[in-house]
């Protein structure tokens, strides 16, 4: 058998659970064994399910570790890391997470949660240490939940939810919007280094060259909208004192950067994000204020605002008018 | 051409003992300066494009020298390496200036998946033939010779016409490579296949090592019931390996050796003290010698 034959069929067996152990692999007793032919299998996805862990230990927090651990389970048969960078896999499985959650609200089965006998290989990720050391607060940046909800179980949420406050489809699109900003915390976290402007040179523009600035954002700058209090839930939800809590209301906005080596999340009022994403995209000053059109939008506070928080590494003066 | 002599100590200063370096242990290393030969990481890890783990890198490399440890190369593929692979391998490799650079004899990607475990191969003519290719591409890459790390494995292949130790011994001739012998791995491999480490060792091709790693392995059985230690990395080293470690070094003299602790990572002391417990068996079998030669 060639060795291309051999490797393609230990593959193809390591990916199909109920497949038996290659023909041409053999224990102590001569003969294909399904135990050690396991020990590969269930390091595969137990390995990849411990990178989703890592990567989105909120998320895992409030569904719970039993639902997590099947929607990672059914998310990797469906997703091979197409590289060996794990810190870079699993951005696809916010998205995957709502679907999955939405078809199980919609009464499909969910896929059997068989536990990993074997130990694995797992490396945990620089962001995994970071977060489990105490994520570093930023004080004042980011607002507790609101809703004073106290009792809410650590039960899987789309499921048997009884108490009726939340309905089962704004749990999924918190819960979703929730993974979305765990992954853009893990993206900034190994984001590009680049050295951040300061307030000062900002306060060094002349008038006549503010309408035209603009400024360059960090590479681990992000700006993300969400529909659901995402950002104040994913805070909420980090706290090992109280249960997790998921809030309602309106939709957040969040920014997140990281000037040195500590990621910040901010809540940013509407109207800045809609400055910010325009600064983001090139817009001058005057622009991105014609923009938001608001004569009330206090643009200096906001940018001002955007500088201090390590998003921008330039400041681009405008031309004299 | 013979195998290559691997056993200088590469600009590795007594004592030659390093540990897996886990951010976690960041703030201890860099507050209490620990004497440690080394410290090895994933190259994988450090793939990213700056940020914290980099800057810790940074730092460590500052005090210590580092060894370059990857996972994810599959070198024991059948098809091409991945070649973008390859070159963050190197990127990484210019960036961090590791005194020490390995990878598995192992295969783990396959048609563009990357199935994250270390996969067995059979040991065939083809397949000699097809590493080898593999680490001349590697170490042309890398502009410098890499240490090929033999494999803890769970099962065999019926189609192998090579013995392992054999099979690298070749590997070694023909690439000029330089071999990590992971004792633990051997000690896995032994209980797993049922055979005596010891001759094991002793056909190892010893001139050729560059570096000993130590770690930890979880016991399990197979279909018939029969023992099957798993090569977790979650616990000290045992004392059988630790002796086969003692006779190992015997022989090849003190050689860069790792304690590779990367599932249920210990407190920083822990880890240290095995570090130490490695270097009083250097240290007791440097003795021995001495009194053997005087005798």
């Amino acid at each position: 058998m060639s060795f291309e034959t051999t490797v393609h069929a230990f593959a193809a067996a390591l990916g199909e659970p109920s497949a038996p152990p290659p023909a041409m692999t053999h224990g102590r007793m001569g003969a294909p064994d399904a135990r050690r032919f396991a020990v590969y299998r269930n390091n595969v996805a137990v390995g990849l399910i411990g990178a989703l862990e890592t990567r989105y230990p909120v998320s895992r927090r409030i569904v719970g570790d039993e639902l997590f651990r099947g929607m990672a389970r059914a998310f990797v048969r469906a997703n091979k890391p197409c590289s060996a960078v794990m810190i870079a896999y699993g951005g696809e499985f916010p998205e995957f997470a709502a679907d999955y959650l939405a078809a199980a609200e919609a009464g499909s089965s969910l896929e059997d949660d068989g536990s990993g006998r074997n130990r694995h290989r797992e490396e945990r990720s620089d962001a995994a240490i970071q977060r489990a050391a105490g994520r570093p607060s930023t004080p004042g940046l980011l607002r507790r939940s609101p809703s004073g909800r106290t009792g809410v179980s650590r039960r899987p949420m789309a499921l048997n939810d009884d108490r009726g406050s939340i309905q089962p489809h704004h749990a999924t699109v918190c819960l979703a919007d929730v993974a979305e900003l765990e992954n853009a915390w893990v993206e900034a976290y190994h984001a590009e280094d680049a050295s951040v402007a300061t307030v000062g040179e900002l306060a060094g523009l002349s008038p006549d060259h503010l309408p035209g600035t603009r400024i360059a954002f960090h590479p681990a700058a992000r700006l993300l909208r969400f529909a659901t209090p995402a950002a104040s839930n994913w805070a909420s939800a980090q706290d090992p004192d109280h249960p997790v809590a998921l809030a309602e209301g309106r939709g957040e906005d969040a920014l997140i950067t990281r000037p040195d080596c500590d990621v910040r999340v901010r809540v940013l009022p509407p109207l800045a994000y809609d400055f910010a994403l325009k600064m983001q995209e090139g817009a001058t000053l005057i622009e991105a204020f014609t923009a938001v059109d608001d004569p009330a939008f206090d643009f200096g506070t906001h940018l001002v605002g955007l500088v201090e928080s390590g998003a921008v590494v330039s400041i681009i003066p405008g031309q004299a008018s | 051409m013979t195998v290559a002599d691997h056993r200088s100590s590469r600009g590795l200063a007594a004592p030659s003992v390093g540990v897996g370096f886990k951010p976690e242990h960041f703030e201890a290393i860099v507050e209490t300066h620990p004497g440690l030969g080394f410290f090895e990481v994933h190259a994988e890890n450090y793939m990213g494009a700056g940020g914290a783990p980099h800057r810790r890198l940074d730092a460590i490399r500052e005090r210590y020298p580092l060894s370059l440890h990857g996972v994810g190369l599959s070198i024991g593929s059948p098809g091409p390496l991945d070649r973008a692979h390859l070159q963050r391998l190197a990127a990484v490799a210019k960036r961090f200036e590791p005194t020490l650079v390995s990878e598995h004899l192992a295969w783990s990607t396959h048609e563009g998946a990357f199935l994250n475990d270390l996969l067995p191969l059979p040991y065939t003519n083809e397949t000699v033939a097809r590493v080898s290719e593999h680490i001349d591409e590697v170490q042309n890459a890398l502009g410098r010779t890499m240490l090929l790390e033999n494999p803890s494995t769970y099962v065999l292949f019926a189609e192998s016409t090579w013995a392992e130790t054999d099979f690298l011994r070749e590997i070694a001739r023909r690439t000029g490579c330089g071999l990590l012998l992971d004792v633990s791995n051997v000690f896995v491999s032994a209980v797993n296949h049922g055979f005596d480490p010891e001759l094991y060792l002793a056909d190892f091709p010893l001139s050729a090592v560059g570096e000993i790693h130590l770690a930890g392995c979880a016991d399990d059985s197979d279909d018939a019931g029969l023992p099957l230690l798993i090569d977790a990395h979650n616990s000290p080293v045992r004392d059988a390996v630790w002796s086969l470690y003692s006779t190992t070094i015997r022989r090849l003299g003190a050689t860069p050796t790792l304690i590779e602790w990367d599932n249920d990572v210990p407190a920083w002391p822990t880890l240290l003290s095995e570090a130490r417990r490695a270097e009083r068996a250097i240290a007791e079998t440097a003795k021995s010698l001495e009194c053997a030669d005087v005798l």
